[in-house]
């Protein structure tokens, strides 16, 4: 799995799904594509979407090789598998779970691999010079991809699912890089 | 030069006739703009309208079944496909990048126009499936005008032009492994009676080891549909108020641009681009 890095300018930001990164793109668009802005900002929405609600991520370069210094927004791995697995609107835990393990298909008509989910990818994943902030500090991790405009919340996932001690446990366990990772972050 | 070329007064006049586009069938000198040159079909096969210039047709197709092939009465391509995995359901983008999901239709007739169909079907070649994605952008010659109406459930119809994407626009278009197109500015109408053209799904996928972006939509930008044209393609298309995707109409570069009506289409959960 190649890691994704959207250019900012003289940074890169790693794409780690459901960790702010929504809110950061639309800030990078903001800040660094003017061409982009004006085609998403002077587009005709649905009723209750805007420029502001819906998610850039395909609009915006990328590399997946980093060539200049990375930032990366690293989320408690708990709480990020609980929004994953809102977004995916997947409800059985212990399902998930045994999916994630057996690497098996997911979805109504038991489609790819839900391992092979981008939300469900370790945040252990990417490469080169990483500046790490926490989720709580996605504001600063913003301003050091040099985006100056305020950052809005896009794609905040709903009804997450509420986990057993011993169901935390396992997804512990089973991004136990991520976890190492976020205790030195936090 | 054809008669009558460029006259939307005649062409409003005929809207829908099809004792005129009778008549005419195989004339190149019947102007086809406007919204006023086809009739749709609901059958579940897309076709393509070619001028007489174009002999030779090479697309990207994206089936249920996994094959598909096409043809003009006369000549029949290859069956294409073969990335499908019927036991994952996966379809993703990478027909656009992998040449055995696409195809060319050759030898088609210099001295007439023809209407070429594109047909889901098994590897054997028998019609079965759906359509789940058409791409224009490895043509590089002419095609007039499009119909996907009755195809249910389409994921993306992507036919912007060449000269469309440049600069940082290369990255306006929702298929990031898909930015660069052969298509020229040819095509007046695109018809989708029916038809919709959404995805549903967190618009980020993986495939192999490579991330993919598949927000579900239409791309048609640079091409030649007018105002009735394009309001004709929003009032054609079924509703995609279930599908989250971004459900992405791009127009920007069309003539039309300017005197459409994007709100028909806004009302079916569609998001105009470039309008």
């Amino acid at each position: 799995m190649h890691p994704q890095y959207f250019i900012a300018g003289e940074r890169l930001f790693a794409f780690n799904p459901k960790a702010g990164s929504s809110a950061i793109v639309r800030g990078i668009v903001a800040q660094y594509y003017p061409e982009i802005e004006k085609s998403i900002t002077e587009a005709h929405y649905p009723t209750g979407r805007s420029a502001d609600t819906d998610q850039h991520h395909s609009l915006l370069p990328f590399r997946i090789n980093p060539d200049r210094p990375v930032v990366q927004v690293v989320r408690c791995p708990v709480e990020r598998f609980r929004s994953a697995m809102a977004q995916l609107q997947l409800q059985d835990v212990d399902k998930t779970l045994h999916e994630l393990h057996a690497e098996e298909g997911w979805g109504s008509d038991g489609g790819p691999r839900l391992a092979g989910n981008i939300h469900m990818m370790p945040q252990t994943r990417f490469v080169g010079d990483i500046t790490y902030f926490s989720i709580s500090r996605v504001v600063d991790a913003a301003e050091a991809l040099g985006i100056t405009c305020p950052l809005k919340r896009i794609n905040e996932s709903q009804e997450k699912p509420e986990l057993t001690g011993e169901q935390a446990e396992r997804v512990r366990q089973w991004y136990a890089d991520d976890v190492e990772l976020w205790e030195r972050v936090r | 030069m054809p008669i009558n070329l460029g006259s939307g007064a005649i062409s409003a006049a005929y809207v829908g006739s099809n004792a005129v586009a009778a008549a005419y069938l195989g004339s190149t000198s019947v102007y086809t703009a406007g919204g006023g040159g086809i009739t749709p079909n609901t059958d579940a096969i897309a076709r393509l309208y070619l001028p007489a210039a174009t002999t030779s047709l090479t697309i990207g197709v994206m089936t249920s079944s996994g094959f598909w092939y096409m043809t003009d009465g006369t000549n029949t391509s290859s069956i294409a496909g073969g990335n499908y995995s019927a036991a994952t359901s996966q379809y993703y983008a990478n027909q656009y990048n992998q040449s055995n999901n696409k195809t060319t239709l050759s030898g088609m007739s210099p001295s007439a126009s023809k209407v070429v169909q594109i047909i889901s079907c098994n590897s054997s070649g028998t019609p079965t499936g759906d359509i789940r994605s058409i791409q224009l952008v490895s043509n590089s010659s002419d095609i007039d005008a499009v119909d996907i109406s009755g195809l249910g459930l389409l994921y993306s119809f992507a036919a912007f032009s060449s000269t469309t994407y440049s600069g940082n626009y290369v990255n306006y278009n929702s298929y990031s492994y898909l930015t660069s197109s052969s298509l020229p500015s040819s095509i007046t109408e695109v018809r989708a009676v029916g038809t919709t053209i959404a995805y549903s799904g967190t618009g980020v996928t993986t495939y192999y080891s490579q991330t993919r972006y598949w927000p579900g939509g239409l791309d048609i930008s640079g091409q030649l549909l007018d105002a009735s044209a394009l309001d004709q393609l929003y009032s054609d298309l079924g509703d995609a108020t279930a599908y989250t995707g971004t459900n992405a109409l791009k127009v920007r570069g069309n003539p039309g641009v300017s005197g459409d009506t994007p709100t028909v289409a806004t009302a079916k959960n569609y998001t105009v681009y470039g309008s």
